[in-house]
Order: C-alpha cells, then structure tokens, then sequence
C-alpha cells in the first residue's frame, strides 16, 4: 500500500501552491482495518516538513465515520475534505499515491522476472 | 402549479424525522427546517410532525413503538400521507402501512424524494422536464419493484413462505419505459448541447446562477435581466432553467437561472436532471447564491452541499454572492466570512431585494470572464465586405461602423473568437482587402498599430 502526503496551499475554488510531496510504502498480509489505516495517514504525514498543517481526509478512506470520531482518533488537527479546493486536493494525493504504486508492482515484476530468470539459468 | 390558498384541495400529512444518536443538534433542526418547507412547498398541510434519535431500524426505519404510536396519531389526525425523511425500502413502506392500517388509517407511506418529485411534478411543465421527472421516479421504484409485485401478492400465490414466484412484467415494463424515456431525453440533451455550441460560436459568454434551493437566485436573476419571473419564498420555486441575455459594458453575457442543490439529493435523481445541471457545468462563470442572513452553520452545510455537486463536473470560476446581506451587520458578516473563508471564492455582498451591490457584482462578472480584445477592421466596402460585415455582427459586438471607401468598425470579441476568425473569415476575405487596423485589450489604454 501507499500513502501520500501533499502539502498544498488551497483556495476555495482550486490549488494555490504545491509545497510538497511524499510518499509512504507500507505492507500487510489481511486488508488495513481503521487502526492501521490512521497509523498510515499519521506516519505519511509525518514525512512532510511542516507539522502545523491541516490533514485533509477523505471519507470514504475512513470506513465513513463521523468527523467527531475522526478527531479523537489523531494526534494531529483532521478534517474531512468540503471545498472544491481540498477535494481536489486530495485528488492529487490520489493520483500520486496510486502512480507511485503501479510503479513499484512494476518494478517489482521486473525484479521477479530477474530472479526467475536467473533461477532458470543457474539450473540449467 | 400549487395553490396554496385552497385550503378544501390540500393534502393533510404527518412528517417522521429519525436522528442518529450520534448527529449534532443543529444540524438536526436545520433538516427537520427544510423538510418542513419541503411539504410546505407541495402544498401540504403538516398536521404532525414525529421526531425520534435512534439508529435505523430495519423493518420500520423508526422503532415498532414509535411506529405504533405514528400510526394512531395518523388516524386520530386523518392525514392523507406519511413522509418519512429517510429512505424507506419496500418492505419497510410495507410493514409501517400494515400498521397503519391495523390502526385503522389509509395514510400512504412516502419518503422525501417521493415528496421532491411531487414538487418537481407540480412545477414541471415542458416536455423535457416532465420526462425528466419521469424517469426520476421511475428509476426509484425499480429495485423495489419485484418486492412490491411480492408483497402485494402475497396472499393469492402459492409457493415457499407464501412468496411464490413473482410477477416481472411490472419491473420490465418499468424498464421499457425508462430506457424510452432516456432515448428521448438524449435528442433533447443533443439540442441542448448544440444551442449552447452555437451561443459560445456567436461570442455569448454563459454565466450560470447556482446555489441551495431558496437562496434568492431567480431574485437577482430577475434583477439582473430586468424581469419579473416568478420568485417566491418556497423552495424549488424555479424548475426549469431560464436564460436571458444581459449586457454589461461590451460583453454579450447569456445569464441562466437554474433549479436549486439539496441536500441528499440521491444519484438517480441528479442523473436525472443532470442536461438541467449541465447548463451550470458548461459555463464560463458560476454565481454561488448564499443566502448569507442564515446562521453560520446553516451556511456552511449549504455551501458544502454546493461545492460538492459543483465538484462533480465543473471547472468554472466562481464568484460566491453573498445574497441578503443588508439585514446582517457588518460586524457579523466580517465574523461569518472569516469563518468560512475556505469555502466561499470570490465573495461579494448583495442584496438582490434592495438592489444592493448589484453594479458591483456586474463589473466582477466582468473582470472574472474571459479577457475581450477590440480590433479595428477595414473591409472593402463591396458586396464581400458586407457579408463579412454580417459575419461579424453574429459572433461578436460591432461599433461605430463607418462607411467611406471602406467599412471600418470595432470588433469586440473573447480571445478565442477572434483568433478563430483570423483562421476562416479573414483568410476567405484576405484578397479582397480585408485587414485589422489596430488591436487593444479593453482597460488597456496601449494601442498595438499593426
């Protein structure tokens, strides 16, 4: 799995400025239950410089519970996404966190045809 | 329309409100409000209203006692309808009828979008927007629609737990027309879509009024145009999109007043009114009505309804014009913009009804538009140059026309409408001494001599 953390400077309507952008790779055995899935947000957000900054969250990405539970669930200041800004925002936290995962299914494809290769060339 | 003054015509209901016991209180009473304005709007009578905090519950929506206790008080009151706030599935109309009607009341059990299309159903008087409305009932009683064909013949057929098989020519029929319906609706949305592609080719630039139902849209729509459409304190007072041209310095603006977002609006539902909303989407500029004289809370729920159907779609500006301001101090509207400053772009403060700000809000209309440019054009004063004249009158505005050895006039046009021109027109007149003179960006004092 991968969470990405995106520190923008948002407007109502749209995306002021992109400060910065990280990414966080994660993995499990059994899908990430609420406990994990905060545990992922807190420790990507922690990559980013500024630690005063708002999480924006969307929530279906929280099993749709309510904002009030949402907030006592983090450390940090939380909220759910409501202007056009933060919605797409979090569009941008989307496309990279997905990108960065496709990119790394395909790297660690490569890999693994590297390794099968060599398996296949060692036993002949 | 509604008569709301024939008092013998009007239906009597009862309204039921179920809060999650983990919900806020004002935002309760703001939903209970609107539900009330909502039957209010149809033209109904409240006799009633029954609240309840609990989670939902599966057979009844509300708890079997409230249930007993609604359908009592329905009998005793003699109400025509029940409406639920809530989505109620067919068993659940099912169960809470049978209570009713053990408590001796015939009152029909609906929900709230039932009662949304009812007022869309009194309001809808085009082709279109009746098919529209149409087919958004349709599409909501189609999944319950093999339960009801069930439970309605539970009795007469034979089979396992007294359910037998059912009968699917009512869900296909329900299908048949729906898909019938949509058929027709897309030739409309065709023609919708070409006249809007023919207004953008002739220079308009379109500009949409949105916003929560009762904000004072149509109010200012008729203000800005000069009209006097129908405006009335009720919600979804206007149903079917109105567009008019507004003129403001040089620009040709076309100004559309729309129907008004709801909270819970269900998908199928805006799907259905999705060529009505798409008038909204396509346009260069969005007007976000708020009503600001409403409580922080109020405003800030209706603008997160707003941002999230306009998010959908659009990709256009947006000026948030803070309607009925006059009646709040200056003081507490600096207190409620600070507070809800990452939800409102481009604020403005009106008051359509005592014609405050609107000069203002003409010339933001204007700087947030797509930038006009002004040419001079020389034509050969023949019968080429004439046509070409004629060409220029459609897509843009033509002034001080003077004829001499040549035609000489001033275009206006948005950018892009000129550089299209210069593509076609120019070239197919080139050779006949067709020529731009001097170009200039309205405000701009800079004249470029080409």
């Amino acid at each position: 799995m991968v969470a990405a953390a995106v520190l923008i400077d948002i407007e109502p309507t749209g995306i002021y400025k992109v400060h910065e952008i990280r990414t966080k790779t994660f993995s499990s055995d059994k899908a990430p239950d609420l406990i994990s899935v905060v545990k992922m947000i807190e420790t990507a957000a922690e990559t980013i410089k500024n630690k005063d900054a708002v999480i924006v969250i969307e929530q279906g990405d929280m099993f749709n519970i309510n904002e009030q539970y949402l907030k006592t669930l983090f450390f940090r200041d939380v909220k759910f996404q409501e202007s056009i800004g933060e919605r797409r925002a979090i569009e941008i936290a989307h496309h990279v966190s997905l990108s960065t995962r496709r990119l790394l299914i395909k790297e660690w494809e490569k890999i693994e045809r590297k390794i099968r290769k060599n398996e296949k060339n060692q036993k002949k | 329309m509604v008569d709301n003054n024939n008092f013998s015509d009007r239906k009597k209901v009862g309204l039921v409100i179920r809060f999650d016991p983990t919900s806020e209180n004002e935002k309760n009473e703001s939903k209970l409000d609107e539900f009330k304005d909502l039957a209010k709007a149809a033209g109904y009578i409240i006799s009633f209203t029954i609240e309840q905090t609990k989670y939902p519950d599966s057979r009844y929506n509300i708890g079997y006692g409230k249930a007993k206790e609604l359908a009592e008080i329905a009998f005793y009151e003699q109400v025509d309808e029940i409406i639920f706030y809530d989505s109620l599935s067919t068993s659940q109309v099912y169960n809470l009828s049978k209570v009713c009607f053990e408590a001796g009341s015939n009152a029909r059990i609906i929900d709230r979008f039932h009662l949304i299309l009812d007022i869309f159903d009194t309001r809808a008087t085009t082709h279109r927007s009746k098919l529209q409305v149409e087919l958004a009932r349709l599409t909501y009683e189609l999944p319950g629609a093999k339960m009801r064909i069930s439970l309605s013949k539970k009795e007469e057929k034979a089979g396992f737990g007294g359910l037998g098989d059912y009968e699917d020519s009512y869900e296909y029929d329900l299908k048949r027309r729906i898909s019938r319906i949509k058929n027709e609706l897309k030739k409309a949305d065709i023609e919708e879509e070409s006249r809007r592609a023919y207004r953008r080719k002739k220079g308009f630039q379109l500009v949409s009024l949105a916003g929560y139902t009762n904000a004072g849209k149509s109010t200012l729509f008729n203000l800005l145009v000069d009209e006097e459409n129908e405006v009335e304190d009720m919600l979804f007072t206007t149903l079917i999109p109105k567009t008019r041209l507004l003129k403001i310095d040089n620009h040709k603006v076309l100004i559309t007043d729309t129907v008004g977002f709801i909270e819970d609006l269900p998908h199928f539902m805006v799907d259905a009114f999705k060529s009505t909303l798409d008038g909204i989407y396509y346009s260069d500029l969005i007007l976000l009505v708020v009503d600001f004289s409403e409580p922080v809370e109020t405003i800030y729920n209706k603008l997160k309804v707003s941002h999230e159907i306009l998010w959908e779609q659009s990709a256009s500006d947006i000026i948030t014009v803070l309607n009925k301001s006059d009646s709040v101090s200056v003081r507490e509207r600096q207190y409620k913009l600070k507070k809800l400053d990452y939800l409102i772009a481009n604020p403005i403060f009106i008051s359509a009804k005592e014609e405050i700000g609107i000069e203002d809000l003409k010339k933001m209309i204007i700087s947030q538009l797509p930038e006009q440019r002004t040419i001079v054009v020389r034509l050969p004063n023949n019968q080429y140059g004439a046509s070409a004249l004629s060409e220029f009158y459609e897509t843009g505005v033509v002034e001080e026309v003077i004829y001499g050895d040549f035609i000489t006039f001033d275009f206006t046009a948005p950018e892009y409408i000129l550089e299209k021109l210069k593509g076609t027109v120019f070239k197919t007149y080139e050779n006949s001494g067709m020529k731009i003179m001097s170009e200039y960006h309205i405000g701009n004092s800079k004249l470029n001599n080409l």
